[in-house]
């Protein structure tokens, strides 16, 4: 080997070890935090300062980019939404329409037998909710109607197919909704296996479907339904049966339910001015 | 001069537009790194100041002083010791070790802030914007091989 060639190497040999310094400073700088560290942070306030309108301008841009990145995402999902909704939008226009079919041919019936029909909801309200229970237990909701809209005590609440409460108290402008989840809360409900008349107690976390009898084939899944003697409030989902044991009673199963609803996901509610 | 001006311009970017596209500086394609790669490879001798300054850009731009400059002269010195024994002769053989040498600084960035702060790996992000760096390189060497055959 020449002597240039390994002056050569000695001399990259160095350069390298030059390298693993610097490298090895910049790591003890960056875990020293030496911007905020009280002997040097003078310099870099002056830096900073020096830099201020770039960084803020670098800044700016980031969160620019960034909202319109997340409005863009957000917007597309929203797209996607409205076309699944505009498709179940149609679902409904055509139960509507079978349904309003229904009605003229259940009205030429009875008047042909001579039995009246019954009446259909056709007054709902819309309710936001203002208000949640602030023992954490969801015993009851507040929301944003009251007499000025018509509201009254007993009226149904409900989301989507679920059953929520019943409106227990009514304000200038607001009424508080008593839930499913409340143990002053007990409604006529049954079954669908068994379509009997029971009793639903509100309570939290579960309820309670009281009076079953030892020989009623209620399951753990079934579904717990509202219902109403007058048949005008529909069979909205309550809950469903959690569990069905035998206890010490004779007569009556200990039936109990997990309720539907969730109140802490409700942003609105309907309320049927119709009460039980 | 016009390295450092570019390198400048491309720290800015990514400190700006691209962190705003990744969220997190952790997960941004490296413009700098891929400049610095590009404009070292070709050159007999890497200069240190050039990883120390364009390092010292990102890291006045993200307050992580040491950070961006430790990662930039680990590269710096990889390309050294690689190109005092091989030949990039293919834009294949580049960008392989293109790719050996940017994982290798995102990994060592990763581990020096992890030990620093917590910030949870999300492997999805970090893949798609190393994937990005790597497009923007082929890209670079489409323009640059284009370039040399005008000259």
């Amino acid at each position: 080997m020449t002597h240039i060639e390994r002056s050569q190497q000695d001399m990259s040999k160095k350069r390298w070890i030059v390298y693993l310094l610097l490298i090895l400073l910049n790591i003890s700088l960056y875990f020293s935090n030496i911007s905020s560290s009280k002997y040097f942070s003078f310099l870099f306030d002056i830096l900073y300062s020096i830099l201020m309108p770039v960084i803020e301008l670098k800044t700016h841009l980031a969160n620019t980019v960034s909202d319109s990145l997340n409005r863009y995402i957000y917007l597309v999902h929203v797209e996607k939404t409205n076309r699944e909704l505009s498709k179940q939008l149609q679902e409904l226009y055509l139960y509507k329409s079978q349904l309003r079919t229904c009605e003229t041919s259940l009205k030429n019936l009875s008047e042909l037998v001579g039995v009246q029909a019954q009446n259909y909801i056709k007054d709902i309200v819309f309710a936001g909710i203002v208000g949640y229970d602030p023992s954490g237990m969801d015993t009851f909701v507040l929301i944003d109607k009251g007499k000025d809209q018509g509201m009254e005590e007993g009226f149904v609440v409900f989301f989507k197919d679920k059953f929520v409460g019943i409106v227990d108290k009514v304000f200038g402008s607001s009424s508080r909704v008593r839930t499913v989840y409340s143990k002053d809360l007990t409604v006529s409900s049954t079954t669908a296996a068994t379509g009997k008349s029971y009793i639903y107690k509100g309570g939290w976390r579960y309820g309670q479907l009281l009076y079953v009898n030892l020989e009623d084939p209620v399951e753990k899944g079934d579904l717990v339904l509202l219902r109403d003697n007058k048949k005008i409030i529909p069979a909205f989902i309550i809950g469903t049966v959690l569990k069905s044991e035998q206890r010490n009673d004779q007569f009556f199963k200990r039936v109990v339910i997990l309720p539907s609803v969730d109140i802490r996901k409700l942003e609105y509610v309907v309320v049927i001015k119709a009460k039980l | 001069m016009k390295f450092y001006i570019i390198s400048m311009l491309l720290a800015f970017i990514q400190a700006s537009v691209m962190t705003g596209l990744f969220v997190s500086n952790l997960y941004v394609p490296d413009l700098v790194l891929l400049y610095l790669f590009l404009h070292t490879s070709k050159q007999e001798k890497v200069d240190v100041k050039k990883p120390l300054i364009s390092g010292l850009y990102l890291d006045l731009m993200y307050d992580t002083f040491g950070w961006n400059i430790s990662g930039k002269l680990l590269v710096s010195l990889l390309l050294e010791i690689f190109k005092s024994r091989w030949e990039f002769a293919t834009r294949l053989s580049l960008m392989i070790f293109y790719s050996f040498v940017a994982l290798l600084e995102h990994l060592f960035r990763y581990i020096l802030f992890r030990l620093k702060y917590y910030y949870p790996f999300d492997l999805r992000t970090f893949s798609l914007g190393f994937f990005l760096e790597l497009f923007l390189l082929y890209l670079l060497t489409l323009f640059i091989i284009k370039k040399n055959a005008q000259a």
